[in-house]
């Protein structure tokens, strides 16, 4: 008997790419996923089921095995922290960077700074890292506006094409982490479910 | 303070009430009987000790995990102890100073300073059951350990066990032979055991590692499965003579346990670095369906070492409160006898009578209808005598 499995995928932009990426493996959801307002979708595959996240609270249900699977960015596994769970898989897809970025020209020298980031975790590290005290400041969006405003005087944030930085009159300084999509397992399911999970990660590896 | 708060808990901290507790009491008896039954002496180690002396052979994350306060008399820090193994290993080498195998158990509170996320903690007071097998290399003490270890899950109410097994020694060879940079180190480590198949080969690619030994870190982490794994690790990497060594301890572990228990399967996960960070050796880890934390850990180690004196060990440590969560639900079990409140000498030896034998007889105080008590009979004098009724 096959044990039943649950995946848990991130809302955004990655979830158009991730549902192209099962339904290779044969992962396909009964109903459409997109203009629907469920959030727990059965699939073509009987023991599969798929529940649709913020990409933030996707971690949180594998590692408490509220899902056993999941599919969500590096960021977030870098912010939240991916000690409790597996993350075999890099399907190389919506990649991006993390980086600090600041107005057009303008490189702060000084080893204090004021830095708007949603990324707190991340930030808290990477200035320690470089001997930097910063003061943190936590937004949860629009962080190009943050220098404009005298809010701050550098932002670490999602850099994918650079353009609305560009449009911001501001520019990405250093590479912190390049970005991709990951599988993550809880790890307990590995174990316990081992029958259904392994072949699927190899199915899925092979897909790539 | 406002009222309410004044029954607030901190975080972490909960009261264990009625039925429950009676249940833990139930099993921590029936637990420790076992273990005695087995030859293991039971310790109660101290809760407190000083700071120096708890965290002298432990690692960084339990000395984070330690909760510290000063000591009025003495002016030294103490610690409350939050793992009950490497004070077993003290009291083993430097107070009992056993020379030969020693078998241990305890079951005791100890506390954590903070809920680890990334362990699901629930709580910073597990009560800590242990058994630990003291002074002995052999695989024949790992055995013991993992039988008793299912034992007590099924005392607890497991029904199927899955248990992962493990040896950090494939790991610690890799690393002795690739003689990889320590800033890489804790990189290799993290990817290593988050299983992380691509950090792997990108992390081992970029710090140049010698051939052998690099195709071997590559597949470590896709390493797990069940026995099929073994055949194919005995293919792929038992061309270091060292790893065929351990690959051949865990295959007659896998032999030896599969003769004696039934009902159990086996994982083998050769890339699973967890466990407290003093494990040297084949470590364990058990589950069962429908709970999500692990049940039981343990592994061999040698903190012994630290204290000046070889001792080789074995053992499994459990949660009390998590190994309840196995135990099936019943409906509040009313057994017990209600009494009125006379001065009768024949009631009171009746009564007497009836506790001898493992009766609950609680009795009725006047003047209030007890809610509180759980009893499904009631003594009554009929015909001059007491006797039994149903309610």
């Amino acid at each position: 008997m096959i044990e039943p499995l649950v995946i848990a995928l991130s809302k955004g932009r990655i979830l158009f790419k991730s549902l192209s990426l099962l339904k290779k493996a044969g992962i396909i959801p009964i109903e459409s996923v997109e203009n629907n307002r469920k959030l727990l979708f059965n699939t073509k595959k009987k023991y599969l089921n798929l529940i649709i996240l913020r990409a933030i609270d996707v971690p949180t249900y594998v590692k408490l095995g509220a899902a056993d699977m999941g599919i969500v960015g590096k960021d977030v596994l870098l912010e939240n922290g991916s000690k409790g769970l597996y993350e075999p898989i890099d399907f190389k897809i919506s990649k991006c960077r993390l980086m600090t970025a600041g107005l057009i020209g303008f490189n702060v020298k000084n080893t204090t700074r004021k830095v708007a980031t949603k990324f707190v975790n991340i930030a808290k590290r990477y200035y320690a890292s470089k001997g930097i005290k910063a003061n943190i400041i936590k937004l949860y969006g629009a962080m190009e506006l943050a220098p404009i405003m005298n809010l701050a005087e550098e932002i670490i944030d999602i850099v994918d094409t650079g353009n609305t930085l560009k449009e911001n009159g501001m520019e990405p300084k250093t590479l912190i982490k390049n970005i991709s999509t990951r599988l993550i397992v809880n790890k307990t399911s590995m174990i316990i479910k081992y029958k259904s999970i392994n072949p699927l990660i190899e199915l899925l590896i092979s897909i790539i | 303070m406002k009222n309410y708060e004044k029954n607030l808990l901190p975080d972490g901290i909960k009261e264990i009430l009625p039925p429950q507790s009676i249940n833990i009491e139930n099993l921590r008896k029936k637990l420790l009987n076992l273990y005695y039954k087995y030859g293991y002496n039971l310790i109660i180690p101290p809760h407190i000790e000083f700071l120096e002396t708890l965290l002298n052979v432990v690692g960084y994350d339990l000395e984070l995990q330690t909760v510290k306060l000063i000591d009025m008399l003495s002016g030294k820090l103490i610690g409350l102890s939050a793992d009950s193994t490497p004070q077993i290993a003290r009291i083993d080498s430097n107070v009992l100073k056993n020379k030969g195998p020693y078998r241990v158990c305890y079951c005791t509170n100890v506390f954590r300073a903070f809920l680890d996320e990334d362990q699901n903690d629930l709580e910073r007071t597990p009560i800590q059951v242990g058994i630990e097998l003291l002074g002995y290399k052999g695989l024949e003490a790992d055995i013991e350990i993992i039988i008793l270890t299912i034992k007590s899950l099924i005392v607890s109410g497991a029904k199927h066990i899955n248990l992962s097994v493990g040896h950090i020694g494939i790991y610690k060879v890799l690393v002795k032979k690739s003689k990889i940079k320590k800033k890489y180190l804790k990189q290799l480590f993290e990817a290593i055991d988050n299983k992380s198949y691509t950090d792997v080969d990108l992390l081992i690619d970029k710090i140049n590692v010698d051939f052998k030994v690099r195709k071997i870190f590559k597949l470590l982490p896709k390493l797990h499965g069940d026995f099929k794994i073994i055949q194919k690790a005995y293919k792929t990497i038992s061309y270091i003579k060292e790893i065929k060594v351990l690959l051949d301890e865990l295959k007659e572990i896998y032999k030896l346990i599969n003769k004696k228990v039934k009902n159990i399967s086996i994982y083998f996960d050769l890339s699973d670095l967890k466990g407290y960070q003093y494990h040297n050796g084949f470590i364990f880890t058990a589950y069962v369906s429908g709970v999500v934390k692990p049940l039981a850990k343990g592994g061999r180690y040698d903190i012994g070492q630290k204290y000046g004196k070889q001792s080789p060990a074995t053992g499994c440590t459990f949660d009390l409160n998590l190994l309840i969560s196995l135990h099936e639900k019943q409906e509040n079990i009313k057994e017990g006898i209600l009494a009125p409140f006379l001065e009768d000498k024949k009631l009171e030896k009746k009564i007497n009578e009836l506790r001898f034998y493992g009766e609950q007889v609680i009795h009725e105080l006047p003047g209030v209808c007890t809610k509180e008590n759980n009893c499904n009979r009631k003594l009554c004098l009929i015909k001059k005598e007491w006797q039994i009724r149903c309610l």
